[in-house]
């Protein structure tokens, strides 16, 4: 601060929720004096603001994480999976590396819900989303696209090699379907 | 002041505005209306985050990290209590002037 040639600092503490990590500092240089008191008053009053609008953020940006996260599977859903493919799409041309979207489908799944109920069939959804995700080479991503429906993102992949990592992916939940699925019994 | 308290009710209303371009809107108007030079909105964490500033020296940019205990916020962060202090030559001055 000494090297900005700063002479005088005021500090506050601002309040988001219950939030205390914040603080508000105002520095100048020309007056050595301190602030008066309707200044002093002015900066509680900037600092309450400030406090209020990063508690109205967080709260609007978990809102919006709940919204856009499926509650069973924790995998995006909904709007989201469609704005980041258009984000996907748009840094294509400046990475130099296309991807590839894969839509995968679980077979027989009504066939789940009508004869085991619907709380066998979340079973399986969740466990699938489970294995899709750590099968997931990094910076790919998958959504569930709504359903039984899963849309996989797979970053500098051609059509082959995403057909491959599929086949993978599929092979690896057809090896494991003989674990027991858990579900609560109704 | 009434002044200053009716832009700061304005610009609260002010539609078409990010939060993030609201709140940086918002250190500019007080840096103006109490004549500083720099604002800064910081967060403690492991380390401290000047996550929002209001810079006219153009010396301290938004997301400097600097260690909680080399930053003069640290005591009102401690103590949540308001603080106004000059600053002095040398940090040990700093750190005594301080509380």
């Amino acid at each position: 601060m000494n090297k900005l040639g700063l002479r005088t600092y005021s500090g506050l503490p601002v309040s988001v929720g219950e939030d205390s990590r914040w603080v508000l500092a105002f520095l100048r240089q020309h007056r050595e004096s301190p602030h008066d008191a309707v200044d002093v008053a002015y900066m509680g009053l900037i600092a309450d603001w400030l406090g209020n609008a990063l508690h109205q953020s967080a709260q609007k940006e978990l809102l919006q994480r709940i919204a856009l996260t499926d509650p069973l599977t924790g995998l995006p859903t909904g709007a989201r999976p469609r704005s980041d493919c258009k984000s996907e799409r748009a840094r294509t041309p400046r990475d130099g590396h296309g991807f590839a979207l894969a839509l995968v489908d679980l077979d027989h799944f009504k066939m789940v819900n009508d004869r085991y109920g619907h709380a066998v069939g979340d079973e399986v959804l969740k466990a699938a989303a489970r294995r899709f995700e750590s099968g997931m080479r990094e910076g790919d991503w998958v959504a569930r696209w709504g359903g039984e429906e899963f849309l996989f993102v797979l970053h500098g992949s051609t059509v082959e090699e995403a057909a491959s990592v599929m086949e993978r992916l599929a092979s690896q939940a057809v090896r494991r379907r003989s674990r027991p699925v858990l579900a609560p019994f109704p | 002041m009434s002044i200053a308290l009716n832009a700061l009710w304005k610009l609260s209303v002010q539609p078409g505005l990010s939060d993030a371009e609201r709140i940086r809107a918002m250190l500019d108007m007080a840096a103006k209306v109490l004549d500083v030079d720099l604002v800064v909105l910081g967060e403690f964490g492991r380390h401290y985050t000047a996550r929002y500033v209001s810079d006219r020296l153009g010396a301290f940019p938004e997301g400097t990290v600097l260690m909680v205990e080399a930053v003069l916020c640290h005591g009102v962060h401690l103590t949540r209590s308001p603080a106004t202090l000059p600053i002095c030559a040398s940090i040990r001055c700093m750190r005594i002037m301080r509380w």
